[in-house]
């Protein structure tokens, strides 16, 4: 769709301002009784559905994930620190290769993108909230039952161990005959519903409710960089979601999709997986390259260098990694044609990532440069972002990417992007972040300590990777064998690793020492640039008492600094100044009221799962019942309580008979 | 649409606006309302999952190894009554929408219920063709065309079926007086996933049944 | 035409630069062959060019141990032409890298704040900068593009007069079918016909047997062997390889790239070896993971001398040896009898892997250096053990044994260890 209008200043451009029915309490036919609004108690989180305890929610489990694929990563090392390792055998060393490539991509890296979307996005565009609150709360409900069920495979006979690129045919049930891969199979599509349920929420949030003046064009790059993701992930999501059901078939219901015998083609598998997981790729960084892109020019205390620029070489990166997938399959025997256009496509994605890292520079290049830890993060990012970038380009020649690939040299490009990279970047938006969200500062030497051990242990363990990877060490080996000159730089790996899980100790040491400590953050930590700071510190509910009319993509910053007559910056109004405003009367303020029907909802999605993937059908059927009912019983209720104390006309969006988000969500695949 | 209701700014937003506005479209940045933007998304979402369905019926096209193959049980005839039944039922979706424009909630029902009818006369032929199918052989296991066309076929039933849901959801809501005229857009709504569901057919129609 | 000229003047330029990364693990051998004199000097010469970038590479990949499955420091004149492109694109890589880690740095040195009154210009952007640095990469990577193309066009050009071997992929090991002995040609395709397994069921039941797409016809019967590929050296040799159960990929990084080995489709790769590389014996290792033993789906290939080669494919295609010692008679009654092990292999040289024979075809056992996966060396002791149990000997093997007596288990030894050529 074109993405054209923007809000008129003559128009009442009310973000997210709503008319419907005013809900008649007397025929109120919600089923369940309305949880009561509040912001205390087990009740409150679990029937939440305010964006902002949503995304410390999201952030909060996505660390526990981590802390999980962390130890499977351990395991991994331990395993492999030394030839003929024996400390967890071939099986189980295939399962933790497994799940800590799917933590760390569906349990980590996307919800903690998804906990700052959730947080900041709403805060940067002037948002009281999401277009679809009960929606965005089915969408995170969606996450943690999809992430339980994939893990009860622990418990329940095994984990998946096909890898998280589950190549058919050795996932097929002729050679994967245990129920490993159906948890896969339906965890995955559990948590892909819930990604593509929230990126229909954040396009439908960031185009129709921006805070008046708020164009397109000043949005902070976060917001963009969440708007481009959001994109690719609607469309990327569908396409693995075929796959897996192809699988799903052919493992169930005996049908032939990668069945050589029959004529099926398991390259078919490859060509989904990757068509997905390229886009998959962008949609994991993005994220990170939107909060070093508010970083930087905040210590540096510069506009970001050639805002559109970045702008577009990120929608340039959303368009060009549609066409790049099949360099994951070069040695797969295309023939040279195909591999000859993949490979030019994967060189060309190169050029707008290498505009972001000049105009990074650039940012930084004459700025006034405050070191904080979220600085020293996003620094990081950039610099072994680099490394990540460039070994890439390595890989676009064809004929070396035949001899690195399924090598370790892969291993370390992609951890070079994924952890140097969107992790960096995740962990920079942590420390910067932070006193908005908690309105308390994470301390900054133990985050410096945080840094240096993380960055120390990312090096340390991914760079020798380069090194194993050219000696020939391939992936997804559970032993290597003495003599072939691996045993140095694999033992140096396993020490990184435990570096790096020593920072994260580090990181939640600080966590805990912070929120025990009584200090106060200031309003404006960091002399900020963008508009989410100009609300309190951890924000209302409502967000903004007073939202704020935008003029330029750093409004914050343009309040607080002016011109003088010679050209030169001068703070003419303190941080405290702008944030001051008359007092408003929360009452006149109507927030979308608590629900249970996102949970429930959610709650059936993983009781079908198990229907299905131990045949027993009568669960299944309890389960989509379920669903339905969830859904039905959701529409019937009004998105928000009525009000005794302030009866006016002003309802809500997905008001009480309006049913339509949550048909939509009904339907969705 | 759902979340903030009274924008405070005093420039933008004049004390009355929106109070006296009372049709179905908020104030959004476009002036779209959510709902309408959350569905061409989703759409948009639709389009890449029947695309790669689509895309793995003709790349496995002409591949089985074993019988029955196409040209052995497809009855184009009767397909192509059910496909103009599934095509009629778009025009009495629209005659639906115009109808509660019209504020005409009776006829919104009457047109309703003849589209679900519609919608639902479609899966019965499908479920005739899929039994069908399956006396003479052709199963999800039997080759390559069984497993694409059942799955790719399936799959558009099932959009059919959950369609055929909504409308008798909004029928019922009719009944009971809570699609007001400013509610007249989720008929839209509804009306614009029915027409998806119904132009991927003609897509799947094309693919599957007539180009040999 | 013009492109043509481009790449190989460049791949000459390249394959000089490739030399002298290799030059540091390769200054031994090349000692020895009375070379060093010109290894010398191109090193030397290179150390103007490159040398952070070069000692870094060099010193780390060549730290002191042998690595015989090294890309960097490869064998052939296939996988040198890969790295005549791949060592000086890795080279500019590292030379761009330090080229943006000395503008950060200095960024982050030279621009610190210098007190909170310190507000620098407030600069949003420079279009004539922001254009030179979309161009000057998207040039550079256009050069490097029109380079790859060219090598991947180049790599896949199938030789003539080579010597065909078709390669299949087992779960997990390889088996290797040659052409009958003086004869090079083989052209393997899959073919529809009746599945192996449905056969006799359909018989009992009187009905055709199910269809299936993916049996692999040869022209003529071949010679089936498996773990060690024996290759001539200086005589170019396509390898036809597919795979019968899950995908695979062979590795053979001394020699040449990957190619994925794919049930229902035949990929070609082209190995070649320098006519000196004779006697040694090269590493090889399936890349794709193919299941619970995928790390122990290894394999060897060796560079035979063209005399010696012939002397061995007329060999494997000779009948299997007649036991002649009365333990290993009593093994080959049990391997066809109490063991039951016949039906999974075959002890006849032209039979190859199909329905229910999915073991290794065992004709000359004997002579191959290694077994299981090429993870052992073929001696009494490991095949014992692997007797005993090959799920302890190599975790998820499919050979499924009953549980045999230590004499049992020294019959078949002895009957295995008699399968000499």
């Amino acid at each position: 769709m074109a993405i054209v209008l923007e809000p008129s200043p003559n128009s009442p451009a009310l973000p997210g301002g709503a008319i419907a029915v005013r809900p008649n309490p007397a025929s109120d036919p919600g089923v369940l009784r309305r949880p009561v609004e509040s912001t205390r108690g087990i009740v409150s989180w679990l029937t939440t559905v305010d964006h902002k305890r949503i995304g410390v929610m999201y952030g909060a489990l996505s660390l526990v994930w981590f802390m999980i694929g962390g130890i499977e990563a351990l395991l991994i090392r331990l395993q492999l620190a030394q030839p003929n390792g024996d400390v967890i055998g071939a099986d189980t060393y295939n399962q933790m290769f497994t799940m800590h490539g799917t933590t760390m991509v569906f349990l980590v890296v996307m919800p903690l993108s998804s906990a700052f979307f959730n947080y900041f996005l709403p805060l940067q565009i002037g948002a009281r909230d999401v277009a679809f609150p009960r929606l965005n709360a089915l969408s995170w409900w969606l996450f943690v039952f999809g992430g339980l069920f994939l893990y009860s495979s622990f418990f329940l006979g095994g984990a998946p161990n096909g890898g998280w690129f589950g190549y058919a045919p050795n996932t097929s049930i002729t050679f994967s005959p245990g129920h490993n891969i159906d948890f896969w199979i339906f965890g995955l599509q559990i948590l892909g519903i819930a990604s593509t349920v929230s990126a229909v929420n954040f396009i439908v949030t960031i185009i129709n409710m921006r805070a008046p003046g708020m164009t397109l064009f000043r949005m902070p790059v976060f917001t963009w960089m969440t708007f481009v993701a959001s994109f690719l992930l609607l469309f990327a999501m569908p396409i693995i979601t075929v796959a897996l059901f192809l699988l799903m078939f052919d493992r169930n219901f005996g049908a032939n999709f990668f069945n050589p015998a029959q004529g099926g083609d398991p390259v078919l598998w490859q060509h989904l997986f990757w068509l997905f997981g390229h886009p998959e790729v962008y949609i994991l960084i993005l994220p990170a390259m939107g909060i070093v892109s508010e970083v930087l020019p905040t210590f540096a205390r510069k506009p970001l260098f050639g805002y559109p620029v970045v702008v577009f070489s990120g929608i340039a990166i959303g368009f060009m990694g549609w066409g790049v997938w099949a360099h994951h399959m070069f040695a797969v025997g295309l023939g040279p044609v195909a591999t000859a256009a993949f490979s030019v496509s994967t060189m060309f994605i190169a050029v707008p990532t290498g505009v972001k890292i000049f105009n990074w520079t650039a940012t930084l290049w004459g700025g006034a440069i405050r070191f904080t830890t979220a600085m020293y993060f996003s620094v990081g990012f950039i610099t072994t972002f680099v490394i990540g970038g460039l070994s890439g380009v390595t890989h676009s020649v064809v004929s070396a990417d035949t001899q690195q690939t399924d090598t370790y040299y892969i291993v370390a490009h992609f951890h070079y992007v994924l952890f140097g990279g969107a992790l960096m970047g995740l962990f920079s938006g942590f420390y910067y972040w932070w006193p908005k969200i908690f309105g308390k500062m994470l301390n900054e030497r133990i985050g410096k300590l945080h840094f240096w051990l993380m960055l120390l242990g990312m090096h340390l363990t991914f760079g020798p990777m380069h090194i194993v990877g050219l000696q020939g060490q391939p992936r997804r080996m559970y032993r290597y064998d003495k003599g072939m000159g691996l045993d140095f730089w694999n033992m140096v790996e396993t020490v990184g690793a435990f570096i790096i899980a020593t920072s994260l100790l580090v990181f939640f040491t600080n966590i805990v020492i912070t929120s025990r400590s009584k200090a106060v953050a200031p309003a404006d930590p960091w002399d900020a640039r963008t508009i989410e700071w100009m609300t309190d510190s951890p924000p209302k509910p409502w967000n903004f008492d007073v939202v704020p009319t935008v003029h330029t993509v750093d409004e914050f910053w343009h309040r607080k600094y002016a011109e003088d007559e010679d050209g030169s910056m001068r703070r003419v109004a303190t941080a405290e100044q702008v944030l001051a405003h008359d007092p408003v009367d929360p009452a006149s303020i109507h927030m979308p009221s608590p629900s249970w029907w996102p949970l429930i909802t959610a709650v059936c999605f993983p009781v079908t799962a198990y229907g299905a993937l131990y045949h027993a059908w009568p669960l299944s059927v309890i389960g989509g019942i379920g669903i339905i009912a969830g859904f039905f019983g959701w529409s019937l209720e009004p998105s928000a309580a009525p009000h005794d104390d302030h009866h006016d006309d002003h309802g809500h969006g997905d008001a009480p008979n309006s049913s339509f988000g949550e048909l939509v969500a009904g339907t969705a695949h | 649409m759902t979340a903030a209701t009274v924008d405070l700014d005093p420039v933008h937003v004049p004390a009355s606006a929106g109070h006296a506005d009372d049709h179905a479209h908020h104030a959004t940045a476009t002036g779209i309302s959510n709902e309408k933007v959350a569905m061409w998304a989703f759409l948009g979402s639709e389009c890449l999952l029947f695309g790669a369905l689509i895309a793995t019926y003709l790349v496995y096209k002409g591949r089985s190894i074993n019988g029955p193959f196409p040209k052995d049980i497809y009855d184009i005839p009767f397909t192509s009554a059910s496909s103009f039944i599934l095509l009629m039922s778009s025009l009495t979706m629209v005659l639906a929408v115009s109808s509660i424009e019209r504020n005409d909630h009776k006829r919104l029902r009457l047109w309703l219920t003849i589209t679900a009818l519609l919608g639902s006369s479609f899966i019965a032929g499908q479920i005739y063709e899929f039994t069908a199918f399956i006396r003479e052989g052709l199963t999800l296991k039997t080759n390559l065309f069984g497993s694409s066309f059942f799955v790719l076929t399936g799959f558009h039933g099932v959009h059919v079926t959950l369609g055929i849901l909504m409308l008798l959801s909004l029928v019922n809501l009719s009944r009971r007086g809570k699609i007001t005229q400013a509610k007249a857009e989720t008929v839209e709504i509804v009306g614009l996933y029915w027409h998806f569901v119904d132009v991927v057919w003609i897509v799947i129609f094309t693919v599957v049944y007539l180009i040999p | 035409m013009t492109m043509n000229d481009a790449t190989n003047a460049h791949q000459e330029m390249n394959s000089d630069l490739s030399m002298i990364s290799m030059s540091f693990e390769r200054s031994a051998d090349l000692a020895a062959l009375g070379e060093v004199d010109q290894a010398r000097r191109v090193r030397t010469s290179s150390r103007r060019l490159f040398v952070p970038a070069l000692v870094g590479l060099g010193l780390v990949l060549s730290a002191c141990q042998k690595h015989p499955q090294s890309t960097i420091d490869v064998e052939g004149p296939q996988a040198r032409s890969i790295n005549s492109l791949a060592i000086p694109v890795m080279l500019i890589a590292v030379g761009i890298g330090v080229f943006v880690y000395g503008l950060i740095f200095f960024c982050i040195v030279r621009y610190r704040r210098k007190g909170e009154d310190h507000i620098p210009k407030q600069i949003h952007g420079n279009t004539k900068g922001e254009i030179a640095w979309t161009a000057a990469p998207a040039v550079l990577l256009a050069v490097v593009g029109v380079l790859s193309v060219g090598k991947i066009f180049q790599i896949a050009e199938t030789p003539k007069n080579a010597l065909d071997i078709t390669v299949v992929g087992h779960r997990w090991w390889w088996e290797y079918q040659y052409p009958q002995p003086g004869q090079t040609k083989m052209n393997p395709q899959l073919t529809t016909g009746d599945d192996p397994l449905d056969v006799d069921a359909a018989k009992a039941e009187g009905r055709e047997p199910r269809q299936v797409g993916n049996l692999i016809k040869q022209d003529g019967p071949v010679v089936s062997t498996a773990g060690v590929l024996h290759i001539p050296a200086g005589k170019k040799v396509v390898l036809h390889i597919t795979s019968q159960d899950v995908m695979h990929n062979y590795w053979v990084p001394k020699l040449a790239g990957k190619i994925y080995s794919i049930p229902g489709r035949i990929n070609k790769l082209t190995l070649d070896s320098d006519a000196n590389d004779a006697g040694k014996t090269i590493y090889g290792q399936c890349a794709e993971f193919c299941g619970t033993s995928h790390a122990n789906m290894r394999f060897k290939v060796k560079i035979d001398s063209p005399e010696d080669f012939a002397k061995w494919h007329a060999s494997i295609a000779a009948p299997a040896m007649k036991p002649t010692s009365a333990l290993a008679i009593e093994g080959e009654k049990l391997f066809n009898g109490g063991a039951g092990c016949n039906a999974c292999h075959y002890v006849e040289p032209n039979k190859v892997n199909e329905g229910a024979k999915i073991g290794p075809n065992l004709t000359h056992f004997a002579i191959r250096e290694v077994f299981a996966g090429a993870i052992a060396k073929n001696d009494s002791r490991n095949l014992t053990a692997w007797l005993r149990n090959p799920q302890a000997f190599k975790p998820g093997a499919r050979m499924v044994i009953r549980k045999l007596t230590d004499v049992e288990i020294e019959k078949l030894v002895a009957y295995l260890q008699s399968l000499k050529a």
